[in-house]
């Protein structure tokens, strides 16, 4: 990938590197694509990126973490570049769950469940979403009731991805009905294994390696010692969470478009028709040119997300701006993509047809585009 | 025992090369370079040495420009202990040949004095395939090329080889050169704590000439090609066409 631009210094280049060749060697395009068809989740390949550090990346150094979110920029885009599966799995286990344990849990949750986090000996899911409560996330439902060693969880989730393989699944709950819509809520690690917790997986357009579910919880009893973060503060401590996924579903928008790109290049480049090859024709060339100068500039929105993260400040709108420039790229390069490579672009032969399916998710996660742009609307004080 | 890897920084081997304009070799302004593959196999050899216990220390070495610092750290966050860079080239493009390379190790290893060298069979640039036979010749020490299996024991080594038809297994005394094949290993990803690590590990900078070996080079390139680009297929209608076609090409 070095023909293309990086902002990485030597270190990091060196662990990109490294990254690519694992990547390279685990996730080829045909194991990236049975994963995919047989909607089989790719165990051993997840196990060997916790033996090469990867889980611990973003933790605290005590945890083996050493990395920052620059790194984590361009180690998503190389991982996203190959399979996005792998990429969104590492986000919601280290980048969400892990970075929210780290930052808000309490000794015993940290001490406990971050080193096992780190050997990839123990896996999370993060539930929000509810059937009613999607871009509205504050109104969910999911109720907790507070007991004096325990919670009570009654509720249903919906769109968690990851749940068939999590262990807990950090969600959020409402534990105060009686306050305003924010003021209520906290975030809970619920065992998967606990009573109670039904996980049916829901069929989607893409994104089949790692399967989104609906998770029911009927009486599923919590140990207090679960909680993650304060009682009823849970959406306020969430934001900043929210705010480091979306500058990762950036940084996964910008290496698969890359790969989208390059696919188009390699394609195009060598395709003929009317005796000439394809980017001979400038109306092809032209769209090429637009891909490459779209993930590019999605990628420098996303850099400087990760730096703002990485000095400590807020960056709420930078993340939202990273996610929605980064996410609308990605699909409109799937688009172009597909629309240069004709019928082999819409072919399963080929990788474009998966970014097609999996780029339209990215704007839609996360925070839809339209909320982004509420966001961003938001901080500019519109 | 101490164990000595000459490591060669060259075009990653999933860059696709293109010939300068000129001819005059491969053009290697701003693409990807790694270490030789080959050499990879060898720091993985020499680590797994140490972790069994039959080494103590693995050192190693890179020839050539400056940059190749950045081979060196590979190396040393694969698990390497130490490096020595020796600059003998500013340009890019200037590749050092085999002899004055195995004169420069051979330099190296009379003031470090490993047990072993282990190297790779070739570099991918250029695919020479002389350096670990010429060393070994100038020390005057056996030698055990292409491994397919090397088991360290007392004073000596016994190496399984990859020759044509099959295997060899020789046993050479220590000091020795051993070169590395394609399947004796698997060589590790560094990862990023290694990396961080490898910041710290000592590298010595010296250059050709503080060694006192002549680089200048003996060899004339005259001229490099791309391989002639694949003509187009045909598609026969039958057995019979595809018997006559292959006559008419002269192949049955
Ligand atoms: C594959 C996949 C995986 C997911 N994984 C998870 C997960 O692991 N955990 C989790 O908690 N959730 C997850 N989600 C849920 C995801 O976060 C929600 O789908 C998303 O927030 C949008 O909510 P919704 O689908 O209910 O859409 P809705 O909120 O119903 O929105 C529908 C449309 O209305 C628009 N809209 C809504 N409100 C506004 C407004 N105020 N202004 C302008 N437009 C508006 C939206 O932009 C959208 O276009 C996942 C979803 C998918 C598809």
């Amino acid at each position: 990938m070095s023909k293309h631009m990086t902002f990485d210094d030597d270190d990091r280049l060196a662990f990109r590197d490294s990254v690519e060749r694992y990547i390279r060697d685990h996730a080829d395009p045909e194991s990236v694509m049975e994963w995919d068809e047989r909607k089989a989740f790719p165990e051993t390949v997840v196990k060997g990126m916790a033996e090469q550090g990867w889980f611990a990346l973003t933790l605290p150094e005590e945890y083996g973490g050493i990395g920052n979110y620059l790194d984590m920029t361009s180690m998503l885009e190389v991982i996203a570049s190959a399979s996005i599966t792998l990429a969104r799995f590492w986000n919601i286990n280290v980048n969400m769950v892990g970075g929210a344990i780290a930052a808000l849990g309490a000794d015993h949750l940290k001490s406990e469940m971050l080193p096992k986090l780190a050997e990839g000996k123990v896996r999370f899911a993060f539930a929000l979403s509810e059937n009613n409560s999607g871009s509205d996330a504050s109104a969910l439902k999911t109720r907790a009731g507070v007991g004096e060693d325990a919670f009570t969880v009654n509720g249903t989730k919906m769109w968690i991805t990851g749940a068939q393989q999590a262990d807990y699944i950090l969600t959020a709950v409402r534990t105060d009905p009686n306050a305003t819509r924010h003021d209520g809520i906290s975030l809970v690690l619920i065992p998967c294994e606990a009573e109670g917790v039904t996980v049916t997986p829901i069929p989607l357009l893409g994104g089949h390696a790692v399967r989104t579910c609906e998770v029911n919880f009927i009486d599923v009893k919590v140990p207090r010692d679960l909680m993650v973060g304060d009682l009823h503060t849970g959406w306020k401590q969430l934001m900043p969470i929210l705010a480091k996924e979306r500058v990762a579903l950036a940084a996964m928008c910008t290496g698969a478009g890359q790969a989208a790109t390059d696919l188009a290049i390699e394609y195009c480049t060598q395709r003929q028709q009317f005796g000439r090859r394809l980017t001979a024709f400038q109306a092809v060339s032209h769209r090429i040119v637009e891909m490459q100068n779209r993930t590019d500039a999605g990628r420098l929105l996303t850099y400087h997300a990760a730096r703002k993260l990485n000095a400590g400040q807020p960056c709420s709108r930078e993340a939202s701006q990273a996610k929605l420039f980064a996410s609308d790229s990605y699909m409109q390069t799937a688009l172009d993509g597909l629309q240069v490579m004709g019928a082999n672009g819409y072919s399963m032969e080929y990788a474009m047809q998966r970014h097609f399916r999996e780029a339209k998710v990215f704007q839609i996660f996360g925070g839809t585009s339209e909320i982004q742009k509420n966001i961003i609307g938001k901080e500019l004080g519109l | 025992m101490k164990v000595l890897i000459p490591v060669k920084r060259v075009i990653d081997y999933n860059v696709k090369v293109r010939v300068k304009a000129d001819g005059s070799g491969v053009d290697l302004a701003n693409v990807k370079m790694s270490m030789n593959p080959f050499d990879e196999l060898a720091v993985e050899e020499a680590i797994r040495l140490k972790e069994a216990g039959k080494a103590d220390e693995v050192v190693v070495v890179s020839i050539g420009v400056k940059q190749a610092q950045e081979t060196l750290r590979t190396a040393l966050a694969m698990g390497a202990d130490r490096a020595i860079l020796i600059v003998a080239a500013d340009d890019v493009h200037q590749d050092i040949e085999p002899l004055a390379v195995a004169k420069l190790l051979a330099a190296v290893v009379k003031d470090e004095e490993p047990g072993l060298v282990l190297c790779g069979k070739q570099a991918i640039d250029n695919d020479m395939n002389a350096t670990g036979q010429m060393l070994a010749a100038l020390l005057g020490w056996s030698q055990a090329m292409y491994a397919n299996k090397v088991e360290v024991e007392g004073d000596h080594a016994v190496v399984t080889r990859e020759v044509d038809g099959g295997l060899q297994t020789v046993k050479v005394t220590l000091p020795t050169v051993i070169s590395t094949d394609l399947r004796l290993n698997e060589p590790r990803y560094a990862s990023l704590p290694n990396i961080m690590k490898a910041k710290k590990k000592p590298l010595e900078e010296k250059t050709a000439a503080d060694l006192g070996v002549d680089v200048a080079p003996r060899l004339t390139v005259v001229k490099t090609a791309e391989p002639a680009g694949r003509a187009a297929g045909i598609k026969v209608g039958s057995v019979d066409e595809l018997v006559a076609k292959l006559k008419e090409a002269g192949v049955v």
